[in-house]
């Protein structure tokens, strides 16, 4: 991680305007992971240090919900695993959470199903939203549908990336821990990087909206 | 499953395993990770595993050599964890008790001492006696009386409140190692109150720094009370 990339947490607080109290509450109840808590050597002594970007979104959108959401309400939101189990394709459908596109091409691939799981909602999602921004064709939902089923549960709640990479025309889909440090020769073409965790939590406030 | 009762008075020796209702009196040895409703210990036990119970009672002695996790723990006596240890209501210590990796709770009382080598978490942490934790202590509402010498690396909170419970011993005013002072490296919070305490960077919105105070610099934001006879080097508002 590069110096810039990080902010220190005087800077923090005087540029989102919370207080230590504020911040290490979030911090007990799970809203701030661990690991961005970067710890270095300073003049005074040891200072702690945010990734930036990602400390500034993350209070942007706690500030923003925590007056309709409890603390608790939303450490869920934030958390990479979730509490909503599973919920019918008619359900989903009904709630507009999903479009009948993408759960058609979804059961193409996994066959119809009763229920949906956390996992395979989240999946559709994800396959919704890609298509319908154009990065991808109904041919590589379906790899998409498999990379899913097959090792997201690998990944055991654990953020991770979504990728696409075209060579010649030839597909690449994949999920990675992270995708930070991974180079292809310059044939090869990124077409998105797509982070779950982001997609999580659009999908569980979706799923927390409607049930309220 | 069928859950069964495990009572051992005397000096008995058991498996681990799932129990309703546990209960030593004497001295025992348990050898294996339990899991039960309510954990009542009375003399000496070990537990060479982990320990899972709604409530944890403990009068005497007793070495848990895992993980100890439960609603409620009354703990008295002196107490050895050799792992972390979780308990999601009250905790209450009197006595000493030891910790080897970290502490979660929602209400820490301690009687005496803690010691951990981890983090403290928890939204009420109240100890009348001293403690030494090898970590960060982050909790909501931190009120300390001290009678004994203790050391911490952070300590992060909304109100934290550091103070002595009783007059100078005797013994420590002629020996200083024996004084009840708190020594940190960083205090941050939004309303601080301390007292005999050595720091190198205190911060917060209202800081008070009272009696027998050392600290390198303090970070204010709102208001600084300083006593006449606490001891700062740099002061800076914020």
């Amino acid at each position: 991680m590069n110096e810039e990339d990080l902010i220190s947490k005087k800077e923090l607080l005087e540029l989102t305007g919370i207080s230590y109290g504020q911040l290490y509450r979030w911090k007990r109840k799970n809203l701030i992971p661990e690991d961005w808590f970067v710890r270095k050597s300073a003049f005074t002594g040891q200072e702690t240090f945010f990734p930036r970007d990602k400390i500034l979104q993350r209070i942007e959108r706690i500030k923003n919900m925590k007056d309709g959401l409890s603390l608790d309400e939303l450490a869920d939101v934030f958390s990479p695993s979730s509490n909503v189990q599973s919920m019918s394709p008619e359900n989903l459908l009904e709630r507009n959470i999903v479009t009948r596109i993408s759960l058609a091409l979804f059961e193409e691939v996994a066959g119809s199903q009763e229920t949906l799981s956390f996992n395979d909602i989240l999946t559709v999602y994800v396959l919704q939203k890609l298509l319908q921004g154009g990065d991808m064709t109904r041919d590589e939902g379906r790899m998409l549908v498999a990379v899913m089923r097959e090792h997201y549960g690998a990944l055991d709640s654990k953020p991770c990336e979504l990728a696409l990479v075209r060579k010649m025309g030839v597909p690449l889909l994949f999920l990675a821990e992270s995708a930070e440090h991974v180079y292809f020769d310059p044939e090869a073409k990124w077409i998105f990087r797509l982070p779950l965790a982001a997609s999580m939590e659009e999908l569980k406030l979706k799923l927390n909206e409607t049930e309220a | 499953m069928e859950r069964t009762e495990m009572r051992i008075s005397g000096i008995g020796k058991s498996q681990g395993g799932c129990y309703s209702h546990v209960r030593v009196d004497g001295m025992a040895k348990i050898s294996g990770n339990i899991d039960c409703i309510s954990f009542d210990g009375n003399g000496t036990l070990t537990v060479e595993g982990a320990l899972q119970s709604e409530t944890v009672t403990v009068n005497g002695t007793a070495t848990i050599e895992g993980r100890a996790s439960a609603n409620r723990m009354m703990l008295d006596g002196l107490v050895t964890i050799k792992d972390r240890a979780v308990c999601h209501e009250t905790l209450t210590a009197n006595g000493r008790l030891s910790i080897a990796g970290g502490l979660v709770g929602e209400k820490v009382e301690i009687f005496g001492s803690l010691k951990t080598g981890g983090g403290v978490q928890c939204e009420m942490f109240n100890v009348h006696g001293g403690f030494n934790i090898d970590g960060l202590l982050n909790a909501g509402m931190i009120d300390v009386k001290l009678s004994i010498p203790s050391k911490i690396k952070e300590i992060g909170g909304d109100a934290i409140s550091v103070k002595r419970f009783k007059k100078i011993s005797v013994l420590e005013q002629f020996v200083p190692a024996f004084s009840a002072r708190l020594q940190a490296q960083v205090i941050e919070g939004d309303e601080i109150d301390l007292e005999y305490t050595e720091a190198n960077i205190v911060r917060g919105n209202v800081v008070r720094i009272g009696k027998g105070c050392k600290i390198g610099r303090v970070e204010y934001k709102d208001r600084l009370i300083r006593e006449d006879d606490a001891t700062i080097e740099k002061a800076q508002q914020m």
